[in-house]
């Protein structure tokens, strides 16, 4: 991520999206998530003329978040939204539509929001949704100074901002199944070898072959009402000299 | 056994995660049409799916339970 330069206004608009798709596919985890979305707001703020500040709001466990601001007055305003109920990036959110006002028409369309928008300076503001897989899950918001910062092609501009945020999300959203995959493969191989060493034993114990060693363990753990794994992991422990004399020290013994 | 497997409030990869975890080999997609009833599993698979929701039963304090094979045939 260090190694990319920052912008210069005046960047070209094939230039920015080249950057952007590097962006995108780097991304990774969590801490890198912030880091690329803390990059999209500064860009759009240093590329985009008279933008003062951007912020992405992610809507989270049924609540919007600032989960990226360039300025606290930026984070502040996105707070007055998000507890007023109402605003530009609130309705973007919900409707999946960019929400564009200037001047008086914030206040007409989002009194309490407009109200504190107009206090700060803000002249103009243009909220770009963030879809992922269809669903509108969050929306970048850029606040300008000026009434006609966000004509022709600085909407194109923050749409494909907007674009590449929601990219970034999507991958973010990707790496974290992967995550849960992983974590759901190890508990699960865990749990496959205990069952298949408890199997082992009992079928040397009775002299029995695997399915009907199954059916032993099957039938414990119905009359025990106990999970078949926590049967197994009794059995194995019980028949394993290490675990059964040596459990709570185990392992630091040995040569 | 797709009306147990609602009932255990189970989705079908939950379903597939906890078949595999007891020892099971199937896919997915064959586990799901042996759910739906467009396969018919062998005993063992029948056993491990069963034994998969019924322990995902008594983790929900319900007092269902899905037959074992030897039982259906009993």
């Amino acid at each position: 991520m260090s190694d990319l330069e920052p912008f210069e206004p005046g960047t070209t608009l094939p230039e920015l999206a080249e950057t952007l798709s590097t962006l995108a596919g780097v991304v990774l985890g969590e801490e890198t998530l912030d880091a690329v979305l803390e990059m999209i707001v500064s860009l759009s703020v240093s590329s985009i003329p008279d933008v003062h500040g951007a912020s992405v709001s992610l809507a989270r466990h049924g609540e919007v978040v600032t989960a990226s601001a360039t300025s606290e007055i930026v984070r502040e305003l996105d707070a007055v939204q998000y507890e007023a109920g109402h605003g530009p990036c609130i309705d973007a959110i919900r409707t999946g539509e960019r929400q564009h006002e200037v001047g008086a028409g914030l206040l007409e369309h989002w009194p309490t929001f407009g109200a504190a928008a107009i206090e700060d300076g803000v002249a103009s503001m243009l909220s770009t949704p963030l879809a992922v897989r269809g669903r509108s899950v969050g929306a970048l918001n850029l606040y300008a100074t000026t009434t006609d910062a966000f004509d022709g092609r600085t909407a194109e501009m923050a749409t494909i901002f907007a674009d590449h945020a929601a990219v970034v999300l999507s991958n973010a959203a990707a790496y974290a199944e992967t995550e849960t995959t992983n974590e759901n493969l190890m508990a699960a191989l865990a749990t496959r070898q205990v069952i298949g060493q408890a199997i082992g034993i009992i079928m040397q114990r009775d002299g029995c072959g695997s399915a009907a060693a199954f059916d032993v363990l099957r039938d414990a753990s119905q009359h025990a009402n106990v999970k078949l794994r926590d049967v197994a992991a009794e059995l194995v422990r019980a028949a394993d000299p290490e675990l059964r004399d040596e459990r709570p020290t185990r392992g630091q013994n040995r040569p | 056994m797709e009306h147990y497997r609602v009932a255990a409030e189970l989705t079908p990869s939950e379903l597939w995660w906890a078949y595999f975890a007891l020892g099971g080999n199937r896919t997915p997609d064959a586990v799901a049409a042996i759910v739906e009833g467009r396969a018919h599993p062998d005993r063992t698979d029948h056993d491990l799916l069963a034994l998969a929701l019924n322990e995902r039963f008594s983790e929900l304090g319900r007092d269902s339970r899905v037959p074992f094979f030897d039982q259906l045939e009993a």
